[in-house]
Order: C-alpha cells, then structure tokens, then sequence
C-alpha cells in the first residue's frame, strides 16, 4: 500500500517495535503484572501495530477490511464508553481513554477512507479455492475495488483532521512520558494517584492490580527492568510513537508515497 | 475465565499437582519452562475446544458421509454411469454429436470417453450454471444415443455434489465456508496442544502403556481422558494431515496458501493452450496458423481427432479433453486419481491434430504433487477403499473425541451449580510463557485469517469481561 520502500520500511519498523511492546505489555496484563483490566488497551495496541504493518505492504481485501473495521470500531466504543465513565466518576484515565478511542477511531477511518483518499485504486486477490473438484483451479486474479475517480476533497479534508488530533494525541503523550516518574534505586516510588501521569498502574511484579509504594530498595535489577519497560513513559512513549506512525500512513496515503 | 471451585467425585488429581512426599527436587529449565507453558496450554485447548467443538462435529460427520459418497453415487446413478454393451463403441464423435443434439446450441466445455466398457461417455456443457457446474449429457457408447442428462458438480454426481457442499459450506455458499476454515485452522492446535498435554502428562507407572492405549478401569472422567488423549494420540497425525490439506481449500488461508505457492513456484503447471502460429505474431499471415473451424469440422470431429492425437502420445487410461476458444489448442488431461497417479496433459491442435504442447505428471515439482497427492488423499481417492476406510475411522475418532471432551467438562461441572473452567485453572502460566504463545498466535493469525479473527474475538470478550469485573479506577493509561 505503501509505494516508497524506505517509507514502508520505516513504517514496519515503527510498529514491529510498537506491537512488540503492546505483546509485551498485554502478556504482563494476562499474567499478573499489570491489572487484567489493562487486556483491552494493550490487545488494541497489539492489533492496531499489526494491522498497520500489514497495510505497509498490502490490502487485506474486502472481507479483511471489514472484519478490522468491525474490530476497531468495538475498540472505539469500548474506549469512548470507558473515558465517559471515569470522567462522570471523576476517576483517572478519563485523558488516556479519550485518547485511545481518537486513535481507534483514526484506525476505523484510516480503513474505511483508503478508497476514497488514495491517488491510486487499491487492489485485492479473491484468493481461495473451488471446492473439492475445483482444486487447483483456485482464482487468483486481482479485484479492482470499484471505479476510481481520484481521492475524494471532502475525505482529505477529514483525513488531515484526523492527522491534527492524532498530532495532538502524539504531543499528549510525549508530555505524559517527559513528566512521567522514573523509578531511581533506593527511592520509594510516588503515590499513583497524585498525578495524570501516575494514573498508569505501577507493575508489582505480584499480581497487584494497583500500585503500592513498595520501596525500591528491594526491587531487583530484573524487577526494575521490567518496571522500566512496562512503567508509564514507556508506555506514554510508545503512544506517542504509535499517532506519529498512523499520521506518516495517513500522509502517504494521501500523498500516495 | 470461570473458576472452579469444587468438582464431583471421584476424580483423578492432576498429575503436575501431586508433587508426592518429601521435598521436591530442584526443577531443571525445561521442567520450569514446562510448569509455565502447561497452564496456557491447558486454557488453549480447553477454551478452543469449547468453541470448536461444534464445527468439529459438523464437519467430521459431513466427512464420514463424504466417505461413503462413490459407493452411493455408484447406486444411486448406476443407470446413468453404465450402459450394457451391445457392440463395439461408436466413435467419440458420433457421441459427442447426439448429446449435442440433446443439448442444442449449448458450448461444450468438456469430453470424458468412457473410461472402460460398459461405462458411459460424459459430454459437458455450459449451461449457466453456477461456478464449477455444468450440464452433462451421459452418452452409451455402443448405440451412440445420450442416456441421460444430469447437472454435475464438476466431475461429481448430484448427491455427492450436495454432500460436498455441506462439508464444505453447510450449502450456504462462500459465506457457509467460514464453518469449515474455523474447523480446519483450530483442528491442527487443538491436535498439538493436545498432543504435548498428553504425552508430557507426568505418569506415576506403565508410562508407555497409560500413554498410548486407553484404561477400561478407574473413575468416569479418568477413564474418559484416558480414552480422549490416547485415541487423539493415535488418531493426531491423520488430523494433522486434514487440517493441512483442508486449509488449502480454505476461502482466506487457501489464498495465502496460493500466494505461497506462488511465491516459490509450487503451482500446479499447465500445458499452453496457444497455437505456436498465434504465439508468434511475426510468423506471418494465417498459412499455416490456426483456421477457423468448416462446419463440417465441428466439435464432434474435432473432439475424435484430438482425442487419437493425445493417445498417439501413448495417454492412456480415463481422459477429459477441454475444447478451447477458437484459435486455442485444446487440451486433453488424464484423470486417474487414484495411486498410481496419472495427470500427464498435452495440447493438440484441434484443426491439424498435432501435439504442440506436453507435460507429464513426472515432470511436476515436487510440491504441486504433494498436493495433488494431499487432495485425493483427503478426498478418499488415492487409495480406493482402503482410504475410505481410514478417513471414515478417522471422522469417527474425531466424532468421539468432541463428545468425550464435552463430557468430561460436563462431568467437571461444580456442584453448587455453574460450569467447569479448564483443568488446572488454579496454576497460572508464566510471563514469557504468554509472550512466547502471542507472538506465534500474531504470526499464525496472519496466516490463517480464520483462526486469528476468531482468537481476536475470544480475546476481546475476555477483556471487557476483565474490564467490568474489575473495579481498578486506573486501568485506562
């Protein structure tokens, strides 16, 4: 999808990284580390960093599309659903939430709008077989997706805006990260409630759904290690990282790099 | 998912559980990676056969049908697959030229001269029908006169048509073929994590024996595992086996399977069906090119002059020969299935009858006959009988395979009502353990897109459901 191979390189390594991350962080909310409620955010990291390398390099055809928009959109409504919630309960995570469905949502249209803000028509195999009898006979040939009349002005104008919040979202994370706490050796770790940035739970290492100022002072070097990994500005980075990533693709779809 | 918290007597501990007396030994890596990976894979299989159970189940009682379909074909359609034979056969032009006038103005678009005596001759047409269908016009041989007309599923007769369907897609078109993707693209986890569950099982004596042949002693659900995983023990290699090749019919994995083949030119050649004349524009006017068929040179002649030029090549045995559009070489094609395989095809000239393109099956790579060899396999056609057989044994083990599964989840059921959640469920896996498993499901994902949607979906209800049990006020960062 993608025709500039340095650009699509650069996008595969972006989110190889990002989705390596979310693995990782969605592993530790499977396991005990970080909360089980942290299963959503981190699944939709995962898939998001995924489909976006895959559509680097290719169109997942009609159906494909269609189940990720599906997908995306159940991400979209999960999170809008959870930022009204904590921001009626006055409870954190209202920000992050809020912008975790903008860029589910940037996802959604980034699937639906390829069509319409692309310069070229994208292409996709009907793949598949025949049936028993027909084996071997599979069709490979390629489906033009409908008449293509150029990228659409009114859905370029949505797409940069798009590109603007997500610009917003990046610069709301980056700052999150910059602010964010570090864990220091011998230093107690800060209460998680004192601060926007503290709403990231901090990994225990035990199960612990919330954070406890636990002294640092008996944590591990592998224990400070993964709290380092797993720890609210890395997490804040990789956001940061996952909106600049998807404003390139927008872009380049656009612009038909 | 649920816990559990109390089953029904009596039940056999769980192996890992029951460290026995005295201290336990200091674990080596692999028995700690082991103590981490086990609780996943228990989950994995629990949970996937669950959900799969039911696709399973369709589909191997479809596929034990499947298996009987020639038998039944064979009587059901008997008068329209033989003929008595009278007297010499006419020849293959006479027969083609009556099922014409059966079906007039209709395009043949294929010929199968009866493979043997007392078989009938196959004329095929287009008749508008749906894709891989055609009108067919049964043809005796020995009078010459069409015997029947029936609307075939490529080579197949109606009621193995339908049974092939409802394997396949449930008779709900492309949408109904999602059922047996999911079936084919769980079968081969469910084979393996069953596999090393079983056979990595801790033992407390007749090791090989407990492991490889079932118990007629003990408990209920005891016994039932032992029938589950040593009958799955035996029968894995055959379930491996149908869930590769059933994946290559598959609508979405079967599309990454033929970019595959693509990729690394495994695709099943072709003889060129181009007239050298027509291949080469600098060839000159039409002299010696390809002409447009006389009248008198019709299909019929055409269909006799191609058929003793592709058996001048020594094609021998049950052939189909495949007209082509006007000014294309026709192609004629052995159509044994069964071992020893013949699929040897040329390309004639339908207007001179000269052989101007050949490919013999020995000349295939290895992979396009692998798969040829993996289809008919699957299919029951490469072995005769014998793999009927086998594929029937095979559809019964995975009948009773669903059913004792679901029973001894039924029979774990805990007694103050509820269901069981998968065995084990009070050890955890590990970290790496999880990570491990999710990066290989990311990578299985995108191959077999079934497989991964539906992984995408369990995952996606297991999270809101951890999400609204938890009443963590943080959990959005």
């Amino acid at each position: 999808m993608i025709t500039s191979l340095p650009l699509a390189l650069a996008l595969s390594v972006v989110f190889a990284a990002t989705g390596a991350y979310a693995l990782v962080r969605w592993s530790a909310a499977m396991t005990g580390p970080l909360p089980p409620s942290r299963r959503m955010a981190e699944l939709a990291h995962l898939l998001m960093s995924v489909a976006m390398v895959v559509m680097t390099w290719s169109w997942a055809g009609t159906t494909g599309v269609t189940v990720q928009i599906v997908a995306f959109s159940v991400f979209t409504g999960y999170f809008v659903l959870d930022a009204v919630r904590r921001y009626r309960t006055g409870s954190h995570g209202c920000a992050g939430g809020s912008a975790h469905a903008l860029m589910a949502a940037a996802m959604v249209w980034m699937l639906a709008a390829m069509p319409l803000i692309m310069p070229t028509p994208v292409v996709a195999g009907a793949g598949g077989h025949g049936g028993h009898s027909g084996h071997g006979g599979g069709d490979g040939a390629a489906m033009d997706m409908g008449a293509h009349a150029g990228p659409a002005a009114w859905a370029v104008v949505v797409t940069i805006g798009a590109c603007a919040a997500l610009l917003a979202t990046s610069v709301f994370w980056t700052v999150r990260g910059l602010r964010g706490r570090t864990v220091v050796a011998g230093a107690p770790l800060p209460e998680v409630t004192t601060t926007e940035a503290a709403a990231e739970p901090v990994p225990t290492g035990g199960g612990t759904a919330v954070a406890t100022a636990a002294p640092a002072a008996t944590a591990t070097v592998a224990a400070l290690a993964t709290h380092r990994l797993l720890g609210p500005r890395s997490d804040a980075g990789c956001h940061a990282l996952m909106g600049l990533g998807m404003i390139a693709m927008l872009l380049a779809m656009v612009a038909g790099w | 998912m649920s816990e559990t918290t109390r089953t029904r007597p009596p039940v056999e501990p769980d192996p890992p559980s029951d460290p026995g007396p005295g201290p336990r030994p200091p674990r080596s890596g692999v028995e700690t990676w082991w103590a981490g990976l086990r609780p996943l894979l228990m989950r994995l299989h629990f949970y996937a056969g669950l959900f799969v159970g039911p696709f399973l189940l369709v589909a191997a009682v479809t596929g034990l049908l499947y298996t009987l379909t020639p038998q039944i074909d064979r009587a059901l359609y008997a008068d329209v697959l033989t003929a008595p034979v009278t007297g010499p056969a006419v020849p293959v032009r006479d027969q083609v030229a009556a099922a014409m006038a059966a079906q007039p103005g209709l395009p043949v678009t294929a010929v199968r001269p009866a493979p043997e005596p007392g078989a009938t001759t196959r004329v095929s047409f287009d008749a508008g029908l749906e894709p891989s269908y055609a009108r067919t016009v049964f043809v005796d041989p020995s009078t010459g006169g069409a015997r029947a007309t029936v609307d075939t599923y490529t080579e197949w007769m109606p009621f193995r048509a339908t049974i092939d369907n409802l394997h396949r897609s449930l008779l709900l078109g492309d949408p109904g073929r999602i059922y047996s993707e999911l079936a084919a693209s769980w079968l081969w986890v469910l084979t393996l994590s069953g596999l090393v569950i079983w056979v990595v099982r801790r033992r407390r004596a007749h090791r090989v024996r407990r492991t490889l042949l079932p118990r007629d002693t003990g408990p209920g659900r005891a016994r039932l595992r032992s029938w589950h995983g040593s009958v799955g023990l035996w029968a894995a290699v055959g379930m491996l086996f149908l869930s590769a090749t059933g994946l290559t019919w598959s609508q979405f994995a079967g599309a990454n399977v033929d970019t595959m083949r693509s990729a690394f030119d495994w695709t099943t050649p072709s003889v060129s069906d181009t007239l050298p004349a027509a291949a080469d524009p600098g060839a000159g006017p039409v002299a010696t090119g390809p002409v447009a068929p006389s009248p008198a040179d019709s299909v019929a002649v055409q269909s006799d002059r191609v058929l003793a030029a592709a058996r001048g090549t020594g094609m021998a045995g049950p052939v189909e020969i495949v007209p082509a559009d006007p000014g294309g070489a026709w192609t004629v094609t052995q159509t044994t299935r069964s071992w020893p395989t013949q699929q040897d095809s040329v390309a004639v000239d339908p207007s001179s009858g000269a052989v101007v393109d050949q490919l013999r099956f020995a000349d295939w790579p290895v992979a396009a006959k692998l798969a040829r060899w993996g289809i008919d396999a699957h299919m029951g056609l490469l072995f005769g009988v014998a793999n009927q057989i086998l594929l029937a044994v095979l559809a019964l083990g995975i009948i009773c395979l669903v059913v004792w599964g679901y029973r001894m989840w039924w029979l774990r059921r805990p007694t103050r009502g509820g269901f069981a959640g998968p065995p084990g469920a009070r050890s955890r896996p590990t970290f790496s353990a999880v990570l491990t498993v999710g990066a290989v499901a990311v990578v299985v994902g995108l191959a077999l897109p079934v497989l991964g949607a539906s992984l995408i979906v369990f995952l996606l209800v297991d999270a809101v459901v951890q999400s609204l049990r938890s009443e963590d006020p943080v959990a959005a960062g």
